[in-house]
């Protein structure tokens, strides 16, 4: 390989539409360069989330490329976006999606548990307890999650998500239900990760407060030549 | 090594020593021989039993010998002890009603005049009582000194020999052979006593017990019984009852089961009845055994009757 | 573990309530059948071997189911009564040895049975604690019977009147215990064994009473007719047979007309047994011998045709319940669509997303399966004892 950085995304005449909703997504172009932190905002229902889902490979367009991290994710079965998505993407979601039965060490190694690719090694559990300890939740790793404050669950969902590493995070929402101080506290690990592992970071958010800690500020509204044409 | 050796062959050879018979009379395994044991309910199937078997078994005869073994009741202990008895020998004719209020082996019961049932003799007189609704009923119907007749104890002792040859019929020939004996000493003084009989009947004789009925059926020798015991002076009215026949008839002999009282022996004298004994021998005497008893008895009876 | 077993596996932890609820409602779907086929064929087994034990049974001509319960199970109302003339007939025929049974009062409700020593050894019951019955009136009782009320060696039963307005039978007659049996597992664990004279007693053949020829008596005389004393109803009667008063004690009438309720005749051999059954067969009085293996075989035809009702009972039971079951765990995975979502976009793939729902499924009834046959095996291993102790006894 050359050695040029590769986009984080790189969205061209990207098309899509829900079976049974009149909803669509036009995307001529996006590019979202390597190491950029990219706060994605827009009114409800522009397609925030709708993009999130067609960069993790979850939902596949219809027409359009769709390259994330060098991979052309939009030409992937499912099979192989899942893959794709747990090796190198990391979900933060603003309602965390953790699982209540579970305590913290066992949701933040759910990725290996449900997923095939990467079985569950000493080194993996050694490094959740390390991003517990980093998220100052390392003394409660057998707690069950109903007994966490909406803090701390969030940051067991960030160490969740940044269990294998991955090149790119993304997070729907991240500080939606958390008071300012655990909103800063959450967005300084993100953004911090992204920093020190030189990955990327797509946040979707209606914070407006958080915007200038961005690198990059995409207003979706007018991305989204559906919305537009609408 | 050769010591060694040596020293463990010595301790084999002291043990092999040591095996063997050991005390008690154990054979070479170790176990006990018992002897078998057998009950008998009176002394003279006892007799048979022990003529008949010899050493080859315990002949147990649990009575007491101051209690007639017809009306004996054994304690929880003695009976346990008879349960355990291989054989147990019933005399039949209702003797010995300890053995309707006993639990015994059903199987090694063994009735000895079963053979001639039919031939038993009701009691002359019964005491019989009337109650609820049961009404009149008796006890002890039955005369039971079978063994009087020698016949009838050749039957009893036939039926001792069958039960004794099931139990040890490798002995057959040693059993046969003893009740041969034993048949013989029985029909030798059956043929005395067949000559004593009706002498004594045409001459008069009386009976102190109701306990020669067999004798006197067998031996032609009628004659009435009082309830008199040797060793005891009869009531005035007791006499009055002996007396009454006297002026009918004549009774020159009084047949005792027992050496009567002196004073009894003058009385009756005074009345010119002499007194005869003839023991009925249902317990184990103090002396001798039952054919010597009844042989010494028959002889003193033939002296008495001048038969010689 | 694997993951997804691992994820299910905390997941049915955590709704421990429900997952129990489901194991126990599977577990015993499956368990209830099997359970009834081995109790059903232990019942069989036991009632068989019973039956089995004794392969003739001689009785009064009427029902050989009625007969073969009272004989060898002690149970239902006494059958008709034969003579115990009838053992003489038998020994003399020298095909086999009788043992008299008479099984007719009880002690509350505990049968009393009237029997020889020949019983026991037949059994092959044995004495724990005491000794053998040995005089008139000694009882002798099972072990569970000892057990249940509590009674040792030393202490007494008593039999129980036949009517409570049997004003002119027989008092209840009171029985020392002087042994108790070693456990049997059979119906003579519940049991009185006394000797068949004591239940002659019992029934009023036999009684003792004060001598009416002693001076205590005079009361009780109504009048002397010659040899004949006849006596009014204050004479005492014993309701207990002891050392001092055994000797009183004696029976009326002829004793072999006094009253059995079967005979159990053990056989020389296989050859005198058809002979003995032939004999009884040609005979045309009011005596019956039987095949209790026979009488027994086509009651537990019965057992198992009503087993098969109950066996579509339950299946139709089971059915429900599958049922059941399957709506639970389907509303379950519509409660965690939402953490299908997550899981899916966290890396879960469809299949492993099924693998994980279906898992909560899998173990569930892979306990349920377990508990099942744990539960069975159990039953089958401890299943004798108890059928013994429910239904046998």
């Amino acid at each position: 390989m050359s050695g040029l950085p590769v986009p984080l995304v790189d969205a061209v005449d990207l098309s899509f539409a829900y079976d049974l909703d009149r909803f669509r997504l036009q995307l001529p172009s996006l590019v979202i360069e390597e190491s950029e932190t990219v706060a994605i905002v827009g009114p409800s229902g522009c397609g925030k989330t709708t993009l999130l889902h067609l960069i993790t490979g979850i939902l596949q367009p219809q027409s359009g490329q769709l390259q994330v991290l060098g991979s052309a994710v939009s030409a992937m079965t499912d099979d192989q976006a899942r893959d794709f998505r747990l090796q190198n993407i990391g979900m933060v979601f603003q309602s965390f999606e953790l699982l209540d039965y579970l305590n913290v060490l066992d949701n933040i190694l759910l990725p290996v548990r449900i997923g095939r690719a990467v079985s569950l090694s000493g080194a993996i559990r050694k490094r959740a307890g390390l991003l517990a300890e980093q998220m100052g939740i390392g003394d409660k790793l057998s707690r069950p999650i109903g007994r966490l404050s909406q803090g701390e669950r969030q940051r067991v969902a960030v160490a969740r998500a940044l269990l294998l590493r991955p090149p790119l995070l993304l997070a729907d929402e991240p500080t939606g239900n958390l008071d300012p101080a655990n909103k800063d506290k959450v967005l300084s690990l993100l953004l911090d990760y992204a920093e020190q592992e030189k990955s990327g970071l797509i946040t979707v958010t209606h914070d407006s407060t958080l915007l200038d800690r961005f690198s990059r500020v995409l207003d979706f509204s007018t991305l989204n030549q559906a919305e537009v044409a609408a | 090594m050769i010591v060694r050796l040596c020293l463990y062959l010595s301790v084999i050879a002291c043990l092999t020593a040591c095996e063997g018979k050991g005390e008690g009379g154990e054979n070479q395994l170790g176990v006990a021989s018992q002897t078998p044991t057998v009950v008998a309910v009176n002394y003279p199937l006892t007799y048979m039993a022990e003529q008949i078997a010899g050493d080859l078994l315990n002949v147990e005869f649990p009575v007491n010998a101051d209690v007639d073994p017809a009306y004996w009741q054994p304690d929880v202990t003695q009976v346990v002890a008879v349960q355990q008895a291989e054989l147990i020998f019933l005399n039949g004719a209702a003797y010995a009603q300890w053995i309707e209020k006993v639990s015994l082996p059903e199987e090694k019961l063994i009735n000895t005049s079963a053979g001639f049932s039919d031939l038993l003799l009701p009691l002359e007189r019964v005491a019989t009582h009337t109650h609820g609704i049961a009404g009149e009923h008796t006890h002890a119907d039955l005369a039971f000194t079978t063994w009087l007749d020698l016949q009838q104890a050749k039957l009893q002792a036939m039926a001792i020999y069958d039960a004794l040859v099931g139990l040890l019929p490798e002995r057959e020939a040693q059993l046969t052979a003893n009740l041969a004996v034993l048949d013989q000493d029985f029909e030798s003084l059956d043929q005395r006593w067949l000559v004593i009989g009706p002498r004594l009947a045409a001459e008069g004789v009386i009976f102190s017990h109701p306990v020669y009925q067999y004798w006197q059926r067998r031996y032609q020798v009628a004659g009435s019984s009082l309830h008199w015991e040797p060793d005891v002076e009869p009531e005035a009215s007791e006499w009055r009852a002996l007396d009454q026949p006297l002026q009918q008839k004549t009774i020159r002999w009084m047949v005792w089961e027992a050496e009567p009282l002196p004073v009894l022996r003058t009385e009756l004298a005074a009345r010119g009845i002499e007194s005869l004994i003839l023991p009925p021998v249902a317990n184990r005497p103090t002396a001798g055994d039952m054919m010597t008893i009844l042989n010494d008895a028959t002889r003193e009876l033939e002296t008495k009757l001048q038969l010689y | 573990m694997n993951g997804v077993f691992y994820l299910a596996w905390r997941y049915l932890v955590w709704h421990r309530w429900k997952s129990l609820t489901l194991t126990a409602a599977i577990t015993l779907v499956m368990f209830l059948p099997a359970a009834l086929q081995v109790l059903i064929d232990q019942t069989a087994l036991q009632l068989g071997a019973r039956a089995d034990q004794t392969p003739l049974m001689i009785g009064a001509k009427g029902s050989p189911l009625e007969l073969t319960l009272n004989s060898l199970y002690l149970q239902s109302s006494p059958p008709a009564s034969l003579p115990y003339g009838e053992m003489d007939v038998i020994r003399q025929q020298g095909l086999a040895a009788p043992i008299p049974l008479y099984v007719r009062f009880k002690s509350r409700n505990a049968a009393i049975v009237g029997t020889s020593l020949a019983y026991f050894d037949y059994r092959q019951l044995s004495v724990a604690s005491g000794r053998m019955m040995a005089v008139l009136g000694e009882a002798v009782i099972g072990a569970k019977l000892a057990r249940t009320r509590n009674l040792s060696v030393g202490d007494y039963v008593l039999s129980s009147p036949e009517s409570a307005f049997d004003i002119a039978g027989v008092y209840p007659l009171k029985m020392p215990v002087v042994g108790i049996l070693a456990p049997a597992y059979s119906a003579d664990d519940d049991a009185i064994f006394v000797d068949v004279k004591t239940t002659w007693v019992i029934e009023g053949l036999g009684h003792g009473h004060q001598d009416l020829a002693g001076p205590e008596a005079v009361r009780a005389i109504l009048k002397k007719d010659g040899d004949n004393i006849v006596a009014n109803a204050s004479v005492v009667e014993f309701n207990e047979i002891t050392d001092a008063n055994r000797d009183s004690f004696h029976f009326h009438g002829d004793n072999s007309q006094r009253p059995l309720t079967a005979i159990i005749p053990v056989a020389r051999d296989d050859k005198s047994a058809v002979i003995l059954a032939g004999r009884y067969q040609a005979r045309d009085d009011d005596v019956q011998l039987i095949s209790p293996s026979r009488v027994m075989n086509e009651l537990i035809a019965t057992i198992f045709t009503v087993r098969q009702y109950v066996v579509a009972a339950l299946s139709l039971i089971a059915v429900a319940t599958g049922l059941v079951v399957v709506l639970v765990f389907m509303l379950s995975l519509r409660l965690r669509q939402n953490e299908m979502k997550t899981l899916r976009s966290i890396g879960g793939g469809r299949w492993q997303l099924a693998m994980l729902a279906g898992a909560e499924i899998i173990l569930v009834v892979a306990i349920a399966v377990l508990l099942a046959a744990l539960l069975t095996w159990s039953t089958e291993r401890w299943g004798t004892p108890l059928v013994q102790a429910l239904i046998v006894s």
